[in-house]
């Protein structure tokens, strides 16, 4: 008679036993713990984290690790917010009849070239040039793009920051000035450049994505092909990828890039959520979450690629022996992994509205592997379960909040985490010891 | 010209030992890059001294470079055993935040308070040992533990806040991280002394030889009599206890207990010192001095690059390039499939 599960359950449900237990425990405990609000505040605040991890499960499994995922999210979270359309809009007061200028007249404007509205078919008015200060990224884009390494004449007035701006050319008749192009000019007339509403560049949102999710798929197959063909430790090529990245995201920009474009203020925020009725919503975060997971799902159980993960864990000689495609598989781990990184960026995006190189992704990667292990996953390859890591990463959700709703330091985070960690890798090594005892006798 | 004639696989007699075929890459590299900022970096190599102690883009490579130096003593013989320790900037950030507690808060006696404190991180790689050699979890696990709540223990003990010393009160402790010896930085003087007493431990006594024979073949080596418990055990609290020599040097150096950031991916740099030196991840020969000239490699380019006025935040970059190529030079897959034209055969 069989008490236990079979063995390679056991993990599994030590995992969903304490998963299930701290959500009752603070559901007892505290009051609006166990409401639909806490809990669906608690899976949001770990999307980004259960994407990553996901990733990491597969790499995991194959019996790898993989350290660069939070410094991809740092990067690719770099790419969305520098890669999205930045520059300024031109506006001068609501009176003034001149809708529309060409670039170079902007230019001639600024360089002092041209003085009065009537060279631009206004009425005969001097024209007050008003600039941004000096190293806003507003000036900074004028300077760029309109000016084009000309200096400005000397009687354009400074002024620190948008609204100062818009009371300057309010307050002036022949006044022109120019704003962020994310600034929302009321009160104020805009003219149009070359027939835009402004001067800008950038790529609209989804190719900006686009472009995040190719660097990561690029840098998870780079990975792959040096720990492939090359047959480096896969901790230390991922450790490579890991400064690569971080350094990377420093050469775009050095600060933190706040995103304003409308699509990641209002339609993420507003428009791709699933409504629940009252106050609550379903955030895209979650949706990708869940979506991804649906994915990772089908692909570890369902297809041949799943299979050979799991055969490179069990046993990486055995697999090639078996003549499954080693090779091409762990390459396709890494990018894949690289790949949910990349997700894990633009999640970053879509919550936090900013791509920032420093604080992005900070300690993601040991976060990943615990929440892989404690969800169930033999960190010596060939036994898990993605559904488990989903798993672990709540549980390292439901202590943050435990540790916020009992108001207690957030370093007991870490050490909570590090004895989970602990207990975990004795019960799975207990199982690995017993299921060989039961394969010899 | 007949094909092969067999003849030249015959091995042919070496000149060099081992070690010294090892230390040429970290040495070319490291010469490289001194030479490049001989031509490229105004008064690198100047020297000047001040109050009978030197100064200079040298000595201040020899003097930030040591935390990494002593990290990679620990790290060489860890990995040698094939394991990794993870866990030595958590210790760091222990050991810096007890000393600052114990000396500098409740007032102990500097010999006392050094003694707690190594005593912990002893302690700290006993718990490492214990979970690899007696719990036989893997390496890069088990001190993934230490490494993720380490730093909360280290919070702990501070009450998450900076400990800064700065008044003269600690003259040992802030001397420590600070202070001279013969005209060098004290900092200098300790990697000296610990690199010296660690050759003579592993090269003069029959423990390097187990180190080795453990790293290459556990079971053979547990079966020829050697204790491969014992030794697995040894090298982690031995790790440990250069990360907390290192923890201290760090935290006198800013007169301060961060817990925060104190040895922050250090671990990283020594791991990546010790490859550069010639150590193989999967263990097996060791050596000590090609770790020391890694950590001091990693130091020269990122002195290199901030004496070039670029922002230090692009470090990691650099940092990269040289593990991928340093990991090239030393795979063999590489060597078989890129490098074979310009490879003579090897015997």
């Amino acid at each position: 008679m069989r008490l236990l599960p079979p063995p390679k359950y056991v993990p599994l449900l030590a995992t969903a036993l304490v998963l299930g237990g701290l959500f009752v425990a603070g559901a007892f405990r505290y009051e609006n713990f166990g409401t639909l609000g806490n809990v669906l505040g608690t899976i949001r605040g770990q999307a980004m984290l259960g994407v990553v991890a996901i990733g990491a499960t597969f790499v995991i499994l194959s019996g790898g690790i993989d350290l660069s995922v939070g410094a991809v999210v740092a990067l690719t979270g770099m790419i969305v917010a520098a890669a999205l359309p930045s520059g300024v809009q031109v506006v001068v007061p609501e009176d003034n009849p001149v809708r529309q200028i060409t670039r170079d007249q902007l230019r001639q404007v600024y360089a002092g070239e041209i003085t009065n509205w009537k060279q631009l078919g206004g009425p005969d008015r001097a024209i007050v040039p008003v600039t941004r200060e000096l190293a806003s990224s507003a000036h900074d884009s004028f300077m760029k793009h309109v000016m084009a390494g000309r200096p400005l004449a000397d009687r354009v007035q400074y002024v620190n920051d948008d609204s100062e701006v818009k009371a300057r050319v309010q307050g002036e008749a022949g006044a022109i000035g120019y704003v962020d192009l994310y600034y929302a000019p009321r009160g104020l007339g805009r003219l149009m450049i070359d027939g835009e509403h402004g001067v800008q560049v950038g790529l609209n949102p989804a190719l900006a994505i686009a472009m995040a999710l190719a660097a990561g798929l690029a840098i998870g197959a780079g990975m792959g092909c040096l720990i492939h063909f090359f047959e480096l430790p896969a901790f230390l090529v991922t450790l490579a990828g890991m400064f690569f990245a971080r350094g990377a995201g420093f050469v775009i920009h050095t600060r933190s890039i706040p995103i304003k474009h409308p699509f990641f203020l209002r339609t993420v925020n507003e428009d791709l959520v699933i409504p629940l009725g009252g106050h609550l919503e379903i955030p895209l975060a979650v949706i990708v979450l869940l979506a991804l997971l649906a994915a990772a799902l089908v692909l570890a159980h369902w297809t041949r690629f799943g299979r050979n993960v799991y055969a490179i864990g069990g046993s990486e000689n055995s697999a090639r022996l078996m003549g499954l495609g080693v090779g091409r598989t762990k390459i396709l781990i890494y990018t894949l992994a690289g790949l949910c990184s990349a997700i894990g960026g633009v999640v970053w995006t879509f919550e936090l509205q900013s791509g920032d190189p420093l604080q992005a992704g900070l300690g993601m990667e040991l976060d990943a592997i615990a929440a892989v292990v404690i969800g169930g996953t033999l960190l010596s390859g060939g036994v898990g379960f993605v559904a488990g890591t989903l798993m672990g990463v709540l549980i390292l959700g439901l202590i943050k909040a435990i540790i916020t709703f009992e108001n207690i330091n957030s370093w007991w985070t870490k050490i909570i985490m590090g004895m989970l960690l602990l207990a975990f890798i004795l019960l799975q090594n207990f199982v690995t010891k017993a299921s060989m005892r039961r394969k010899k006798t | 010209m007949p094909e092969d004639t067999g003849l030249r696989t015959l091995p042919s007699p070496r000149r060099l030992p081992a070690w010294a075929g090892k230390l040429l890459w970290p040495v070319l590299a490291l010469a490289l890059l001194l030479a490049f900022n001989a031509v490229a970096t105004p008064n690198f190599f100047n020297l000047e001294i001040r109050d009978g102690h030197l100064y200079g883009s040298l000595i201040d490579i020899l003097n930030h470079g040591a935390k990494v130096m002593i990290l990679a003593l620990g790290m060489t013989l860890v990995i040698a055993t094939g394991g990794v320790d993870l866990s030595v900037g958590a210790v760091m950030a222990i050991a810096g935040a007890l000393a600052a507690m114990v000396i500098h808060v409740h007032a102990w006696p500097f010999a006392a308070g050094l003694a707690l404190v190594l005593g912990v991180c002893l302690l700290a790689g006993a718990w490492n040992g214990m979970l690899v050699a007696v719990f036989r979890v893997q390496p890069i696990v088990a001190t993934l533990i230490l490494m993720v709540a380490g730093r909360g223990v280290a919070q702990l003990l501070t009450d998450g806040k900076i400990i800064t010393f700065t008044d003269p009160a600690n003259p040992a402790l802030i001397f420590l991280g600070n202070g001279h010896l013969l005209g060098l930085p004290f900092p200098v003087a300790i990697v000296a002394v610990m690199l010296a007493l660690t050759v003579l431990l592993t090269r003069r006594t029959a423990l390097g030889l187990f180190i080795e024979s453990v790293g290459d073949n556990e079971t053979a080596s547990h079966f020829s009599g050697v204790q491969a418990r014992s030794v697995k055990f040894m090298v982690y609290v031995f790790s440990a206890f250069c990360a907390g020599v290192a923890g201290l040097i760090a935290a006198s150096n800013i007169k301060a207990a961060d817990s925060n950031n104190a040895g922050l991916y250090l671990e990283l740099d020594a791991i990546l010192a010790v490859v550069i030196g010639g150590t193989a991840l999967t263990g097996g020969r060791f050596y000590l001095v090609g770790a020391v000239i890694g950590a001091l490699l990693i130091q020269t380019l990122t002195t290199t690059i901030f004496m070039r006025d670029v922002s230090a935040h692009i470090i990691p970059l650099p940092k990269a390039l040289v593990i991928v190529i340093v990991c090239l030079l030393q795979s063999p897959a590489f060597r078989r499939k890129i490098m074979a034209p310009f490879v003579r055969r090897a015997a």
